[in-house]
């Protein structure tokens, strides 16, 4: 398995874009670290406490410009950054534990169990996820876990589909099978054949998974459904646009968080396709 | 004037990793009720042949050497005249596989296509037509409105058999037409074959890998290896005194039915066939020959004379009939 | 097709209708237990004032008591009342359901043309076109539709003014007939687009690796051997096999594409379901909230039966012919 992953790296290396969304990725993960040194939360306070000059465009003092209370645009999309990468991998992290369960279990003990999971599984998918979760954020306290809660619950379904695919044909190879008759247990087998198979394709979904969740976390805070404490992307947006930005051309104001949200979505969407091809073998194209 | 004749001819694809010569220089010619047998192993180049006659392959394969239909060279025509000469000179059975049908077009529709391509008649008359076929085939009329999912692989293979006729070519080249089927089927669509060739006095090229099939279907044969035909000859006579050494071990693979004693002692050839992108030095089979001399390792041989209307590619051919 | 499927797939959607409707039951109350507790819990009220509150809004009984008597209400098309407006919900959503409607069915068929797009570029896989499309697509799918819409406002609205900046109609206009068709038209323009631009690079990636798929079939070699024009080779053979996977994907994307104009018509005031979303947001107006996420649902639930009709209708080997 060590191999594999060495492997799998090399080839990964060689593929450009994805070597470019990767340092998009740590860009943007170092710059949500150092946010607390550079700035502090008074900075994003909704009080105009400093006596900055409002509604300015990018200058040497503020490189993005300042909103309405005159804050800098440019600290709160660092402070955003954090809340979106927050979220949006602890969302991820979330709906991939859940479907992977699910898959796990609907794959391998089959029968019932299977059938009963995929039905549930089936009436999740229909149901449209963002009104879902809309409703569930309206409902539930507003908060940063909330969020990552809904967007969770309402994303588990594809997860479970692909696991419990790759599953099942992982149980029907031969060698599962001579796993078995050698009295291997049902722990054994989950632990040494099923998950190094399962494994792959999952980190490749993972990191495909996280560009929704982002682009979720970004909708509902728009919708005014995040964490009225923390500066989000999409609350910039949000506040951007109740305040006029667009009427008066402040493009400073609502241009950049929206170009920060297309970086990370697009980086991990790449980063995420190549590790698909790099990872299953089936997709790569000769 | 033969009806097909490839002369020279020369194919190599163009990978990604390389070029891959797939025909190495062949020459082959048919008349009109002539049979020709091509076998082999996967890999020697059979399948190319008969992508090559219709100018089927790729666009990026390098192609020379001459392919004349009815005296016109394939290669050098004008696409619209290449688009009237499909199916309508020469026409391909391809695989019954599962997707060599569309699989979401009704099977009458499919051949109909074919005929309204190619001639001016109305719809109504395609579809008669296209009956016809089907029942030539052994088809029940009904299935005309039928999915190819709907039919068996060897009703699938009959279809494809009525669809190359549909525009009454002259020459007709089947790719593997029995290699997906068991053999009760099988010995039926080579019956069909052979009765249909004889009614039209079709000139057949018949590409398999299966060379007990093909000595009753076709008269004469050629063994190919390596991307070059390296036998030629009566079917009979190549089946049963073959004087290359790779058509002995080809024909000793395939039991003669009949003779118990060879039928209880089929015998394989070692090794693979070998990577056209990496053929080894002087002839090709020289690793896998177990009559292999030094010589062998160096000199590539042609085809020399090896009986009468016979040819192999061996060193060891035509010191016995100087 | 056989009536088997076609039943089958109308009872499936049918079950899953069902379980929506107990899935929003369910949804508002278990999580807010006693919704009038907690929506009149800054005034005081006594508790029997609380009480008749809850016997007027049907929130007093068992649970089951309150399920059996939403489900009677619903057959009678009552979605209970609007807390904001004090109107019935199914009134209110009368009124915002052709704008929506209007405003999706614009977009979604705008949208499709990157089928069109996908096919030639899967086609031609590796072509300057194809690299083209599926870079513009990967992009405009990483853009939230709320900010395109934020920009496509600030360009064109606020910016060079060819378009309004909200709104279905002029306020104020007195317009009619074809003049005011034309107005609303108008109005449309950007929105539509915005959502449509949004989502068309689904329709593209996904219509292009089914035609990749489909073009390594053998049948398209047949095809050509038979002397076919490529286009033709092209639009008989290999487009309707690689149609299938966008029917299914349409289904699906129809789902998002409602989503996306919640926050679209938030943006430019546009008066449709999305809009009364965020106002219900607002309140929270959980009896609107519950009406419409059971609208939106079973409108998904509609769209996918359509798309899996559709699809045994295109492809013989499912509906069991």
């Amino acid at each position: 398995m060590k191999q594999n992953v060495s492997n799998a790296w090399s080839r990964l290396r060689h593929d450009r874009l994805a070597m470019v969304s990767l340092v998009v990725l740590i860009a943007f993960i170092v710059m949500a670290i150092i946010t607390p040194w550079v700035s502090d939360r008074d900075d994003i306070r909704a009080v105009n406490t400093a006596d900055n000059p409002t509604w300015a465009s990018p200058s040497s003092q503020f490189l993005l410009g300042t909103d309405y209370l005159g804050r800098s645009v440019a600290l709160q999309i660092m402070w955003g950054s954090r809340v979106s990468l927050f979220v949006g991998l602890a969302a991820t992290l979330l709906t991939i534990v859940i479907g992977t369960v699910m898959g796990l279990a609907s794959g391998f003990f089959g029968g019932w169990t299977d059938a009963v999971l995929m039905r549930i599984t089936d009436w999740f998918l229909v149901i449209p996820f963002l009104p879902t979760a809309i409703v569930l954020a309206a409902v539930l306290n507003r908060s940063l876990w909330t969020i990552v809660f809904v967007i969770g619950i309402t994303s588990w379904p594809s997860t479970a589909r692909l696991v419990r695919s790759q599953v099942l044909s992982v149980r029907s190879r031969l060698y599962v099978d001579r796993a078995r008759a050698l009295g291997a247990g049902r722990a054994h087998l989950v632990r040494r054949h099923i998950l190094p198979n399962v494994t792959p394709l999952v980190l490749a979904s993972t990191t495909l998974a996280v560009p929704i969740s982002i682009l979720t976390e970004t909708t509902l805070s728009f919708l005014g459904l995040g964490d009225p404490t923390q500066v989000s992307w999409g609350a910039i947006l949000n506040e951007a646009r109740e305040k006029g930005a667009v009427d008066r051309g402040a493009w400073w104001y609502y241009m950049p968080p929206g170009i920060a949200i297309v970086l990370v979505v697009l980086a991990f969407t790449l980063l995420g396709r190549a590790m698909e091809t790099v990872l299953d073998p089936r997709l790569r194209e000769t | 004037m033969s009806l097909l004749e490839l002369r020279d001819l020369h194919v190599t694809y163009r990978g990604e990793r390389g070029d891959v010569p797939a025909v190495r220089g062949v020459n082959l010619s048919l008349d009109a009720g002539d049979t020709l047998g091509l076998a082999g192993e996967s890999g020697c180049g059979k399948s190319t042949i008969a992508g090559a006659v219709l100018r089927l392959l790729p666009k990026e394969t390098a192609i020379s050497g001459q392919v004349l239909l009815d005296g016109d060279d394939v290669y050098t025509m004008k696409p619209g005249r290449l688009r009237a000469v499909r199916w309508t000179s020469a026409a391909i059975v391809f695989q019954g596989a599962l997707h060599s049908l569309n699989p979401v077009k009704r099977i009458g529709w499919q051949i109909e296509e074919a005929v309204l391509l190619h001639t001016k008649v109305s719809g109504k008359a395609a579809r008669a037509r296209a009956q016809d076929l089907l029942v030539r085939v052994g088809i029940p009329a009904d299935r005309l409105d039928h999915y190819p999912h709907q039919l068996s692989g060897g009703q699938r293979q009959r279809v494809l058999i009525a669809l190359a006729l549909a525009c009454d070519p002259k020459v007709l080249i089947a790719d593997e037409p029995t290699t997906a089927l068991d053999v009760m089927v099988q010995a039926q669509v080579l019956a069909l074959l052979e009765e249909l060739q004889r009614e039209k006095e079709l000139a057949l090229l018949f590409i398999t890998h299966d060379l007990s099939v093909l000595t009753s279907t076709c008269r004469r044969l050629a063994v190919m290896y390596a991307g070059r035909v390296v036998e030629e000859g009566p079917s009979e006579l190549v089946f049963s005194d073959p004087q290359h050494p790779y058509s002995r071990a080809l024909s000793a693979a395939f039991p003669t039915i009949g003779d118990a004693a060879s039928r209880m002692n089929p015998q394989g050839l070692a090794g693979d066939p070998p990577d056209p992108a990496a053929l080894p030095s002087g002839c090709p089979f020289h690793l896998r020959c177990a009559v292999a001399t030094a010589e062998c390792t160096t000199v590539d041989v042609a085809l020399r004379d090896a009986g009468p209307s016979r040819r192999a590619a061996c060193v060891l051919v035509g010191d016995r009939h100087d | 097709m056989r009536r088997r499927f076609v039943i089958g797939k109308i009872l499936g959607a049918l079950s899953t209708l069902v379980f929506v409707v107990v899935f929003n039951f369910f949804l508002f109350r278990v999580v807010n237990d006693d919704p009038i507790n907690s929506m009149f819990r800054g005034r005081n009220l006594t508790p029997e004032q609380l009480e008749r509150l809850r016997v007027k809004f049907n929130l007093d009984g068992s649970k089951w008591e309150q399920f059996v008597a939403y489900v009677q209400q619903l057959l009678h098309g009552d979605l209970g009342y609007s807390l904001k407006s004090s109107r019935p919900v199914s009134t209110v959503i009368a009124e915002a359901i052709w704008p929506t409607v209007l405003l999706v069915g614009t977009s979604t068929l705008l949208a499709m043309l990157g089928i069109a797009l996908g096919y030639r570029a899967g086609w031609r896989r590796g072509s300057s076109f194809d690299a083209a499309a599926t870079s513009v697509s990967m992009l405009t799918y990483s853009m939230p539709e709320y900010w395109i819409g934020m920009v496509a406002l600030g360009v064109f609205a606020a910016g060079l003014g060819w378009f309004p900046v909200g709104g279905l109609n002029d306020p104020g206009s007195t317009a009619t007939g074809i003049e005011r068709l034309l107005d609303q038209l108008h109005h449309m323009i950007l929105p539509a687009t915005v959502l449509a631009v949004a989502y068309i690079g689904e329709y593209m990636i996904v219509a292009r690796s089914a035609m990749i798929d489909t073009s390594r079939e053998d049948y398209l070699q047949l095809a050509r051997a038979k002397g076919l024009r490529e286009a033709d080779v092209r639009k008989r053979h290999a487009q309707p096999n690689a149609l299938l996977p966008v029917v299914s994907l349409s289904a699906i994307n129809f789902g998002f594409v409602l989503s996306g104009a919640i926050a679209v018509e938030s943006i430019f005031s546009w008066p449709g379901i999305g809009q009364q979303i965020q106002f219900a947001i607002s309140g929270p107006d959980f009896p609107m909230l519950q009406g419409l996420f059971l609208l939106i649902s079973a409108a998904v639930i509609l769209a996918n039966l359509a798309a899996d009709l559709l699809y045994g209708y295109l492809d013989p080997r499912v509906a069991g012919r």
